[in-house]
């Protein structure tokens, strides 16, 4: 990560000289700032684009719905690779949005836009229970491997919960929790539209929003850890001590950003729980926690487009597996990890940046 | 005005006193160097100044305000800032960005670009501006640090032995930053081992031994007071 923080270093002087408009998405904190990277960029989006014309409906939403966990791998990315902050119990928020995203569209339906103000309060009732618990996490100076267990247990607390609520008095008005076998018959997504509403189904115009909330929402992590605010997250991973002692309530700057990561974790449930319809304690449980985990450690923990990249790579290769190897896909994924933490620390498109680096190097030197 | 107080301070560890009724003042404008033995107190005294420890009893005060109170990011935004003993620098962020941390909660714009490159060239930075912080020598991470801290344009800079592990000619440097900076109205309080170092930069010294004060004065004062070079200085007759 060394050349790659040098290379970044090579922004973060001049970003400061930067068109204002520039120095929003650009900077020190993220990988990729040249015209080449902005117009691989470009290209990608219309790929992404242009897609569904090339594919059958089924792939559409089955990349639609590996879309929908990127938010949650984002989040997790700004807590941990940026401010240096492991929670293992993301899945605790993904599941506490879903289900209040089922408890207001079943009870109010998907008419007048409740839809869209269930996947508000569901975003809105995860970042307040990630404020409440990271409250207690920060302020109560809870750190390194007590913060992975505390927000693991959390998950798994809420899990087991959720899975025993299988009664009928287990409801929240016609909203019933289901116990193991989940909570179904929330609406999908539903615009309201003049001549009628447009219900997003799994299927392209579902495609086309996911898409447009992933660009904006990466462009905006980007500002986000570009900004003065990003610098205290980076210094607060680095060296929290030193931090305080410029002057910055560290505590404040870790609760915010897991607020925030935590949101996208809860907005990963919303749109996994239109998506399918459905949302269970299986999705919170500790495989499903574990699963975030690998993604943003095996891209690259301490980059927003590494962690895009990687999370939608395994993503594919872990659905892969389970269709072709069963159980076997959790071993799989188990030792990819291992194999990452042990010989990329930093993810393996750092690393791979990095070698692209060093071979540019070793050939301008030769000539 | 006095620049910094303790009132009856004292520190209790589990039992063990680490600070026992410290009653020091320093004046704006000063450079004071805290002497003594090791676990005379001078790094639990540090973290009492510094809101690391709270003390089991007595008062701090700041520019005549107490902040006995007060948590450590706020005391630096009264004015005091520190370096510590090993470098508290940021190893994986480049030199820029480690100074633009510390100016950035006060400045912004140009200014803060011309603030940087400013501190950068006090401690004689400025070409290693893109390196990463990790990768500089134990003397330039110590400089770097100082710069950080000064950056923050405080009234009073703590330093925790700001010449270990030095060179001789870097510790020289040191000295020289550390008056510079003394000239510009900053003042300094030091934890010093090298009594050579003690001499260039200091106006006057406070001795500390068993948590308490036990000799205060100029450096002559202190280096002709028999009972400081007993406990401290060693004498001809401890050699024997």
């Amino acid at each position: 990560m060394g050349s790659l923080q040098r290379q970044g270093s090579n922004t973060a002087r001049s970003a400061s000289r930067m068109p204002h408009w520039m120095r929003l998405v650009n900077g020190p904190q993220t990988l990729g700032h040249g015209p080449i990277f902005w117009v691989g960029f470009a290209l990608a989006i219309g790929a992404a684009v242009v897609y569904p014309a090339f594919a059958d409906a089924w792939s559409v939403g089955n990349t639609a719905y590996f879309l929908c966990w990127v938010f949650m791998a984002l989040g997790l990315s700004l807590i941990w690779g940026y401010t240096g902050a492991l929670s293992f119990g993301q899945t605790a928020f993904f599941g506490l949005a879903g289900y209040t995203y089922g408890v207001v569209t079943i009870n109010f339906g998907a008419a007048y836009g409740m839809t869209l103000v269930g996947l508000l309060i569901g975003v809105g009732i995860s970042c307040l229970g990630a404020a409440l618990l990271g409250y207690m996490l920060f302020y109560g100076r809870i750190s390194g491997v007590f913060l992975g267990i505390v927000t693991l247990s959390t998950t798994l607390v809420f899990a087991t919960f959720m899975a025993q609520t299988a009664g009928s008095q287990w409801a929240i008005g016609d909203a019933r929790l289901g116990g193991d076998n989940g909570m179904t018959g929330m609406p999908p997504l539903t615009i309201p539209w003049v001549g009628g509403d447009i219900a997003l189904y799994s299927g392209v115009p579902l495609y086309y929003l996911l898409l447009a909330m992933l660009v904006l929402c990466y462009l905006g992590l980007r500002v986000l850890v570009n900004s003065r605010f990003g610098n205290v997250l980076v210094a607060i991973r680095e060296n929290p001590h030193r931090a305080e002692m410029l002057g910055y309530d560290i505590r404040r700057y870790q609760l915010i950003a897991f607020v925030i990561g935590s949101g996208l974790a809860g907005l990963s449930g919303v749109l996994y729980t239109a998506w399918g319809q459905y949302i269970s304690p299986s999705n919170m449980n500790l495989a499903a926690a574990a699963l975030p985990i690998i993604w943003v450690a095996v891209g690259g923990r301490k980059d927003l487009t590494a962690t895009l990249v990687g999370t939608l790579v395994v993503l594919g290769i872990f659905q892969n597996l389970t269709i072709y190897g069963s159980y076997y896909a959790f071993v799989i994924m188990g030792l990819l990890l291992v194999v990452v933490v042990v010989y990329l620390p930093e993810g393996l498109i750092p690393g791979l940046v990095r070698l692209v680096s060093r071979l540019r190097k070793r050939k301008e030197g030769l000539s | 005005m006095t620049l910094l107080q303790t009132e009856n301070l004292y520190k209790h560890f589990d039992g063990v006193k680490v600070a026992q009724d410290v009653n020091f003042s320093m004046e704006p404008g000063e450079i004071r160097c805290l002497i003594g033995p090791n676990g005379a107190g001078k790094s639990t005294f540090f973290k009492l100044v510094l809101g690391e420890h709270q003390p089991s009893a007595g008062k701090i005060y700041f520019s005549d305000q107490e902040i006995t109170q007060l948590r450590s990011f706020e005391r630096v935004k009264q004015g005091i800032a520190v370096k510590f003993q090993v470098p508290g620098i940021f190893s994986e962020l480049p030199v820029w960005q480690n100074m633009q941390i510390a100016v950035q909660n006060h400045l912004h714009g140009d200014s803060m670009t011309a603030a940087i490159d400013k501190a950068l060239a006090f401690v004689r930075l400025t070409d290693k501006a893109g390196e990463l912080a990790g990768e500089l020598s134990h003397g330039e991470q110590q400089w770097l640090e100082i710069g950080m801290a000064v950056s923050t344009e405080p009234s009073l800079l703590l330093l925790d032995e700001p010449t270990a592990g030095m060179t001789p000619d870097e510790t020289a440097r040191t000295g020289e930053m550390i008056k510079a900076l003394n000239r510009e109205g900053m003042s300094i309080l030091a934890v010093e081992h090298d009594m050579e170092f003690v001499r260039q930069i200091a106006h006057k010294v406070t001795v500390l031994n068993f948590g308490e004060i036990f000799a205060e004065g100029t450096i002559n004062e202190i280096e002709a007071n028999e009972e400081v070079a007993r406990i401290y200085l060693g004498t001809a007759d401890d050699d024997e």
